[in-house]
C-alpha cells in the first residue's frame, strides 16, 4: 500500500525510480513479479526461443556426453594431480 | 553440473592451504539474466531504473540469456576453533530451550583462497571469450556446509566421538553424520 501511495500523482519514470530509492523491498517485489509474469507469457517465450522449464528424460546409468565428446581430453593428458592418502 | 578439482590440492605457492572444488552450471532462464544469483541489476544508488528497464531489459536479456554460465567454487575452511556453534544466551525456542548460535568468520586463509579462485575463474571465462563477467562473493542464501562440531578423535578432551562414532561422554550415543569430520573439504 505504501508503494501505491508513493507512486500516486507521479509520472511513471518518477514513480518507479522513487520506489527504488524509497522502498527497495517493494521495488524488488514489484519488478520481480512484473518480469516473471512477462517471461511466463507464451508469446514472449516464443519470441526469445525459451520454452520454459522442461523435464527431459534422464538416465542415470547412461554415460554423460562430456565423457565421450573429447571435453576431458586435456584433463586426461594432464594426468592425476591429487596427493595420495598417506599410508 | 560438471565439477573440477584442478585447484583442489594444497599448493603453498598460492598463499593459502587447501583448495576448492569448481562446479560449472548453466545460467538459467531469462529471469535469471536480470537478477542473477544474489546480485541485482540496480546495483548503485545513482543508477536509474530505465538503465535496465524497458528496451534496455530486452537488450540485457538478449545479450545474456542462453549465453550465460556460472562457476561456483566451494572452498575448504580450515578447522578454526574460533568458528563455533554455541547456545544463544538470549534467544529461546517455544519450549524455552536456548537456540543454536553460529559463530563464523572468514579466515585469512579462506579469504586468500577465494581471491585466488575468483581470479582463476575470471581467467577461464575470459579465455573462453566472455564479454561480460560478474563476481558474486559469499552468499548467505547458499550457506555453508558446517562440519566438525562433533569432531572424531581418540582424545576425549579434544573430540566428541571415537572412531566408531560413539560419543566419549554419553554411553550408547552414536553420531553418524558429517559433524564428526574435522574439516569440510570442498563438499
Amino acid at each position: 500500500m505504501n508503494a501505491i501511495s508513493l507512486s500516486r500523482d507521479r509520472l511513471p519514470s518518477e514513480a518507479i525510480n522513487g520506489l527504488f530509492h524509497e522502498d527497495r523491498a517493494a521495488f524488488d517485489a514489484f519488478t520481480l513479479a512484473a518480469t516473471g509474469a512477462y517471461y511466463m507469457d507464451e508469446r514472449v517465450r516464443g519470441l526469445i526461443g525459451y520454452p520454459g522449464q522442461e523435464s527431459p528424460p534422464y538416465n542415470p546409468q547412461a554415460t554423460p556426453d562430456y565423457l565421450l565428446d573429447g571435453s576431458l581430453e586435456r584433463v586426461t593428458r594432464r594426468g592425476a594431480v591429487y596427493k595420495s592418502t598417506p599410508r | 553440473m560438471i565439477d573440477s578439482f584442478q585447484f583442489y590440492e594444497t599448493d603453498e605457492k598460492r598463499g593459502f592451504m587447501r583448495g576448492a572444488k569448481w562446479g560449472v552450471m548453466p545460467g538459467g532462464g531469462p529471469l535469471g539474466a536480470t537478477s542473477f544469483v544474489g546480485t541485482k541489476v540496480f546495483a548503485t544508488d545513482s543508477a536509474k531504473v530505465e538503465d535496465a528497464w524497458g528496451v534496455n531489459l530486452h537488450k540485457l536479456v538478449d545479450r545474456r540469456f542462453n549465453h550465460m554460465m556460472v562457476y561456483g567454487t566451494i572452498g575448504e575452511d580450515l578447522p578454526e576453533e574460533s568458528n563455533q556453534v554455541v547456545l544463544d544466551p538470549n534467544l529461546t525456542d517455544t519450549d524455552d530451550i536456548p537456540t543454536p548460535k553460529l559463530r563464523y568468520k572468514c579466515s585469512n586463509n579462506s579469504t586468500n583462497m577465494l581471491k585466488f579462485h575468483v581470479a582463476r575463474c575470471l581467467e577461464a571465462v575470459e579465455a573462453a571469450g566472455a564479454v561480460e563477467t560478474g563476481v558474486v562473493h559469499q552468499m548467505p542464501d547458499t550457506g555453508w556446509h558446517l562440519l566438525g562440531t562433533c569432531v572424531m578423535g581418540e582424545d576425549c578432551t579434544k573430540s566428541v566421538v571415537n572412531q566408531w562414532g560413539q560419543t566419549h561422554d554419553v554411553p550408547n550415543l552414536y553420531i553418524f553424520d558429517a559433524s564428526t569430520v574435522p574439516t569440510s573439504k570442498p563438499v
